[in-house]
């Protein structure tokens, strides 16, 4: 068991934040980022996200990004979210994902999820992420300085019940 | 040793039933680095050691733990696989079965002879001896299978009734229902 928080925050900005845990620029103008777990400076928009796709010395990337309008969520466990880890966890897209994460707003919001590639352009990225039903969908091109690396998780369990964490998150609850 | 469920053969290999298995780190079928401990959850975890892709028995032996997947991910059960495949040939494998769990590569043999588990029958690919093991959270081995023979193996009820035991002793104070309302979110 880690020791290690289960989220981060993760928000789309039109500024670079003054106080934030790392930030990129986005191809085309405005920035992601992110803030530690207790952080109360973020964003209003921050959703929760898997912590290990955080990392200020990482490179550039490529997301299919898929975010809810305000005030639209689906619950963690409603079908088409479900639907669309399975097929995430199970790798039938182009695989592997370098990063990928579901945005979580409380215990059981999912407002959102995203998945991606580190460096170069990938082909297609939106076409094959399995979270592009759920709600719009753009592609992000990341500056440096923000994306980590998040392994698959062990599955085949999903999203626990009261962990209020994003998936995939499966180190400790 | 350890108190608690103890299923199936006393021992395979240097697995002991009762007994912590090693810290395996290996990498997984996208190639990244895993430690078993971080893949174990809080709850019951199968571990799978097969002989590898080409083999028909392990064919029909993950094809019926697809089956049972359903209901780990619901369960919060986690599922591991052990083989000698590259991770390429892994993940190809998996996808092909569908399978939505880690599958982690001994390709470089690291654990092979440290278990005993190396398949002497096969002098080609030097395989692991197929082997399943129930761990705890501690990496404590609850429940052991030689399947060497293929009715040695566990079969979907064998492990449903072996998780049903593991799991009630982990969760054992919250086993039954609590019948006053909790705070929820």
């Amino acid at each position: 068991m880690s020791g290690r928080d289960d989220h981060a925050w993760l928000a789309l900005v039109e500024l670079r934040p003054q106080t934030c845990l790392a930030a990129a620029p986005l191809r085309g103008g405005g920035w992601l980022a992110a803030w530690s777990a207790d952080d109360r400076s973020r964003a209003d928009s921050a959703a929760k996200v898997d912590p290990r796709a955080i990392d200020p010395g990482g490179p550039s990337g490529v997301l299919a990004w898929t975010r809810a309008h305000d005030g639209s969520f689906l619950l963690f466990d409603d079908v088409m979210v479900t639907a669309a880890i399975r097929r995430a966890q199970a790798g039938t897209e182009r695989t592997p994902y370098d990063v990928a994460s579901s945005l979580l707003i409380g215990d059981s919001r999912c407002v959102g999820a995203f998945c991606g590639w580190l460096g170069d352009s990938p082909p297609d990225p939106l076409r094959n992420s399995p979270f592009a039903a759920m709600f719009s969908s753009r592609l992000l091109h990341v500056g440096a300085g923000l994306l980590g690396r998040v392994p698959s998780r062990a599955g085949p369990s999903g999203q626990r019940y009261g962990s209020a964490a994003p998936w995939p998150w499966d180190l400790a609850w | 040793m350890t108190a608690g469920a103890r299923i199936g053969e006393e021992q395979v290999g240097r697995l002991r039933l009762g007994e912590p298995i090693p810290d395996l780190s290996l990498p997984d079928q996208s190639g990244n680095p895993r430690l078993l401990s971080d893949l174990v959850g809080p709850d019951p975890t199968v571990l799978v050691f097969y002989r590898g892709w080409w083999c028909p028995k392990e064919q029909q032996f993950l094809s019926r733990l697809v089956e049972l997947q359903d209901d780990a991910e619901v369960a919060y059960t986690r599922f591991v696989c052990v083989s000698v495949d590259p991770p390429a040939t892994q993940a190809a494998f998996r996808a092909g079965l569908g399978a939505r769990w880690i599958f982690l590569s001994d390709s470089e043999r690291r654990y092979l002879d440290e278990l005993q588990l190396r398949e002497g029958t096969d002098t080609l690919n030097h395989p692991y001896a197929p082997t399943v093991a129930l761990l705890d959270p501690e990496l404590t081995i609850r429940g052991l299978w030689n399947g060497y023979w293929y009715w040695g193996r566990p079969s979907t009820a064998d492990l449903w009734q072996a998780l049903r035991q593991v799991s009630a002793e982990l969760h054992r104070d919250e086993w039954v229902p609590p019948r006053e309302p909790v705070q929820g979110d």
